[in-house]
């Protein structure tokens, strides 16, 4: 039985239902101001669940886009390096071609021996290149320098190591490459071997880029013919190794460059995912609401208007 | 004739009674707990003084019964027990959403996972500066969202702890004031105008105190109540009919009810209804949601902590704890006289005394003692204590007394104070190959102190150059060449002292390894992915962040069901006290009409007097 608005109970209960309609029109309307459907876990407790944990994957995802941007700009400044030194190799292998013709005079030759000094200070520095946070490019794990000079006076690689990397899901790629990778390493002089004969050109050993191009220098001084010949032989065989060597070294860091960029489209779709998922999950359906907010609206006024009417009616009115 | 006349005046006094009953119900149309009064007419017995006078042959008039209350014992039962329901689940929603609402905007959940973000930046970016820096600082929010909730919730348990004692002494206070009106209508005449009254503030009574507890109510004679505390065979009696009310009280850890506390305390299983009980539950959850908290804490520093100190920091070093686990909270004594600051630092790593230490001014100096007496210092002050220096500041009056106790857990979790240099982002070893290793991949280096020496028993740490040779071995040299052990090249872990390292299987004679510690200012950024790789992996009830929110989610799920329960009960509630009212409440409409009716049969009663006087008029007037 529904109470009469002349009780007290009947009348509580019909400002009640006003009450309640109100609070309705209010959540509505919160619903349409915020763009939210789900604010507290208590709204709907397993989509919250869900919400929290995409929001977090969404987190998550940004933060290794910007080590991926950053791993990026490593490779990419690493490339760069590399196709510098890539050039200037190139030039070295002319130099020693055009010098193992031997029509050439020694005071050529002497300005060719200045020119590879140059190539090889040039290339040290390229070696050196920072990257975009200041780190050493080349040297790995290692602090900077990349290169520093041995008790001989040869570069050797001072790094350690392998240069930082990015986790890819739960694989890591290097961000980088390391020195020994994109430019050999001198193998050791065995120190059991009889020392060389003068008299002999020295045999062939395998160097690393800098002391390639310090031998080609070298041997551009040199004046016995022989040693010469043997000399620009094995400088020409290096140079050109070491061309190839570095072409792989940059084929590799394009590799690498495109595996991020992979995982950087993937990530996208991802994310592009998530944020579906999360806006279908706590995002107010706002034609639904304004439908709701309207009709809400209706039946409030309609509410409050038969609520005014009935309670005007009275028998004491009548009562003279 | 005379009959006339006193039935007329019978009718009038009893209709003047039944329109007083009228107008104090349109009075008290708006009163709490009025019942509306209702007059009930009898016919007045014939013969008026004596067995020996003549019965009347038309009746006596009439006469008032007595006046009565409108009342249905079983609806007012019915929408008692439905009040005791609401109250339950309106109390705890209350409590549960603030907890929730606290919850919500703490995000511990959200931080620790920025915490971990923030990682990942310090790895993208090993040697910027900003990178460390920010992950300090996230690290610190985190470290702070722990405490900081930990607080919170501590303050709600707090809170609802002093509601939930104030509802035992409504409790308690009702069931005394219910003794005493059971005195009094025990006093009283069935019926009479004072005893409505008290019946009415009874029934007021009884339902404030089944919005606290549930109870059952047994009526006897002249509307004296037993009062039980729930029901059914076992229920405690609480208001007996006769004598004192038995007391309440709320046991140590807050979660029971026990009755007579104060002399053989017995603990009461109440039934699931009335605010106390809801309030009970609510603290049950926030006791619930903090020892979790605790819980998670305890497990992020752990896990935080064991990964900083596997890695190098920049200046070469192992990383330092990043948390420390411990904090003081100073409580002033409410009777100082002074106003003296006391500033607490604990000092880096240093255990507190579980006891807490008490501090005390006296005359030209001061004493801090630990809480158990085990040990005190005296002095000016600063005092030392177990790594805690204490300063007293100007303005303490002697007798002033300040408590320090240590907090563990969630609430005890701070960031150390640590240079962003410290943050060791690189791992502990460098492991590198030459690049024309036949073998693919490279020697792994593990951390274990029960290694103790390489085979052969030499102790010479790492760095090391390991060259594969013939017949599946390796000569493990140091960086002098001087030859240190020979091991075997076959993938199995070998022991180092401190380390245990394998050698790929793949390895070719001829391979060269190197394995060095890592050089300070080292651009390495190994550590800091670990810890990416440690968020991902799951404890027993799954990962940190995910165990976070699943404690959110319970709380979610518990305030979206006592939300429903509440409702329902509302309803409940709203129907049973509906049906109650529609018997108990005054209805100005029915009064109205009520009053016309009785206003004309006043009126008529009113006129047989008259009609008697006339026609004793005509009758004296034959005398003339």
């Amino acid at each position: 039985m529904i109470p009469p608005l002349s009780s007290r109970p009947g009348h509580d209960a019909g400002v009640r239902r006003l009450t309640s309609l109100s609070q309705q029109l209010a959540q509505a309307q919160e619903q349409i101001a915020t763009g939210k459907r789900v604010v507290k876990p208590g709204d709907a407790p397993v989509a919250f669940a869900r919400i929290a944990t995409l929001k977090r994957a969404d987190g998550a995802a940004e933060a290794q886009r910007a080590a991926m941007d950053a791993a990026a700009a490593r490779l990419s400044a690493s490339e760069v390096a590399l196709a510098g030194i890539a050039d200037i190799v190139m030039r070295a292998r002319e130099l020693a071609l055009a010098a193992a013709n031997e029509t050439l005079a020694a005071p050529d030759r002497a300005a060719m021996a200045a020119e590879a000094r140059e190539l090889l200070a040039a290339v040290r520095a390229l070696a050196e290149q920072r990257g975009p946070d200041g780190e050493a490019l080349f040297a790995g794990a290692g602090a900077p320098p990349a290169y520093a000079d041995d008790p001989d006076g040869l570069a050797a690689w001072a790094g350690l190591g392998r240069p930082p990397e990015v986790a890819l899901g739960s694989r890591l790629l290097p961000a980088g490459i390391t020195g020994p990778e994109a430019f050999g390493v001198t193998a050791p002089l065995d120190p059991l071997a009889p020392p060389p004969d003068p008299a002999l050109p020295p045999l062939p050993r395998e160097r690393n880029l800098f002391d390639s191009l310090d031998h080609l220098a070298a041997t551009l001084g040199e004046t016995r013919p022989e040693f010469f010949r043997a000399g620009i032989d094995e400088a020409i065989a290096a140079v050109t190794g070491h061309g190839d060597r570095l072409a792989g070294a940059q084929a590799l860091l394009g590799a690498r460059a495109a595996r991020l960029e992979a995982e950087e489209t993937r990530l996208d779709r991802t994310q592009l995912a998530l944020k579906t998922d999360i806006s279908a999950l706590e995002d107010t359906d706002l034609a639904e609401a304004v439908a709701r907010l309207d009709r809400l609206g209706v039946v409030l006024e309609a509410a409050q208007a038969s609520f005014a009417r009935i309670s005007r009616l009275s028998l004491w009115d009548q009562i003279r | 004739m005379m009959d006339l006349l006193a039935l007329g005046r019978s009718g009038v006094l009893a209709f003047q009674t039944a329109l007083n009953a009228t107008g104090d119900n349109v009075a008290n149309a708006d009163t709490a707990g009025f019942v509306r009064r209702t007059v009930r007419l009898a016919t007045s017995p014939t013969g008026r003084s004596g067995p020996i006078e003549r019965a009347s042959l038309f009746g006596a008039g009439v006469m008032v019964g007595g006046v009565g209350r409108a009342v249905d014992a079983l609806k007012a039962d019915a929408a008692r027990v439905a009040g005791s329901t609401h109250a339950r689940h309106a109390a705890r929603l209350d409590w549960l959403s603030r907890l929730e609402s606290l919850a919500t905007t703490t995000d511990v959940a959200g931080r620790v996972g920025a915490f971990f973000d923030s990682a990942t930046a310090l790895a993208a970016a090993p040697t910027q500066a900003a990178a460390r820096v920010a992950f300090l600082a996230a690290a610190d929010d985190a470290a702070s969202a722990f405490a900081g909730h930990g607080a919170d919730l501590e303050r709600l348990g707090d809170d609802v702890r002093a509601e939930t004692l104030i509802s035992v002494r409504r409790v308690n206070d009702i069931a005394a004031a219910l003794a005493r009106t059971n005195e009094l209508l025990r006093r009283g005449q069935d019926g009479d105008i004072a005893a409505l009254g008290l019946l009415d503030t009874r029934d007021q009574l009884l339902n404030d105190l089944a919005s606290e507890v549930r109870i059952s109510v047994d009526e006897g004679p002249r509307g004296v109540v037993e009062v039980k505390l729930g029901f059914g065979p076992a229920a405690v009696t609480l208001v007996p009919p006769f004598g004192n009310p038995a007391r309440i009280g709320l046991s140590g850890d807050g979660q029971s009810v026990l009755i007579n506390p104060d002399h053989a305390p017995q603990p009461v299983r109440l039934p699931a209804s009335g605010r106390l009980a809801g309030l009970i539950e609510a603290a049950a959850q926030i006791t619930r949601a903090r020892a979790a908290l605790d819980g998670m804490a305890t497990g992020f520093v752990g896990l935080v902590n064991d990964w900083h100190a596997r890695g190098i920091d920049i200046a070469g070093q192992p990383g330092e704890a990043l948390f420390a686990t411990t904090a003081i909270r100073t409580t002033v004594g409410r009777a100082n006289a002074g106003r003296a600051p006391v500033d607490v630092v604990l000092a880096d790593g240093a255990l507190p005394d579980p006891s807490g230490y008490r501090l005390i001014a006296e005359p030209g100096g001061f004493t801090l003692a630990r809480g158990d007496g085990s040990a005190s210092v005296s002095g000016p002050g600063p005092l030392l204590l177990d790594g805690l220096t204490i300063t007293i500041g100007a303005g303490a009056v002697a007798g002033d007394q300040w408590q320090f106790e240590p907090l563990a857990g969630a609430q005890g979790l701070s960031l150390r104070a640590l240079q962003p240099r410290q943050v060791a982002a690189a791992a502990r070893w460098q492991v590198d190959g030459l690049p024309g290793n036949a073998a693919r991949t490279l020697p792994t280096v593990v951390d274990d102190t029960a290694a103790l020496a390489l085979p052969g028993g030499d102790v010479t740490p790492p760095p090391w150059r390991i060259s594969v040779i013939a017949g599946g071995l390796a000569e493990v040299r140091d960086p002098a060449g001087a030859l240190l052990a020979t091991v075997p090249a076959d993938g199995s872990l070998t022991e180092g002292p401190g380390i245990r390292f394998s050698i790929p299987a793949d390895a070719a004679e001829g391979d060269s390894f190197r394995i060095a510690p890592t050089p300070p200012g080292a651009q390495d950024n190994r550590n800091a992915l670990e810890l990416g790789r440690l968020r991902l992996q799951p404890g027993p009830n799954g990962t940190l962040e995910t165990e976070l929110d699943a404690d959110l989610s319970i709380i979610g799920a518990s305030v979206a069901d006592t939300r429903r329960l509440e409702t329902a009960a509302a309803a409940l509630k709203e129907d049973a006290v509906r049906a109650n009212d529609a018997v108990s409440a005054v209805d100005l409409e029915y009064e109205a009409a009520e009053l016309t009716r009785l206003q004309a049969a006043y009126r008529a009663n009113a006129q047989v007097i008259g009609v008697a006087r006339d026609l004793f008029n005509e009758i004296l007037g034959l005398t003339r």
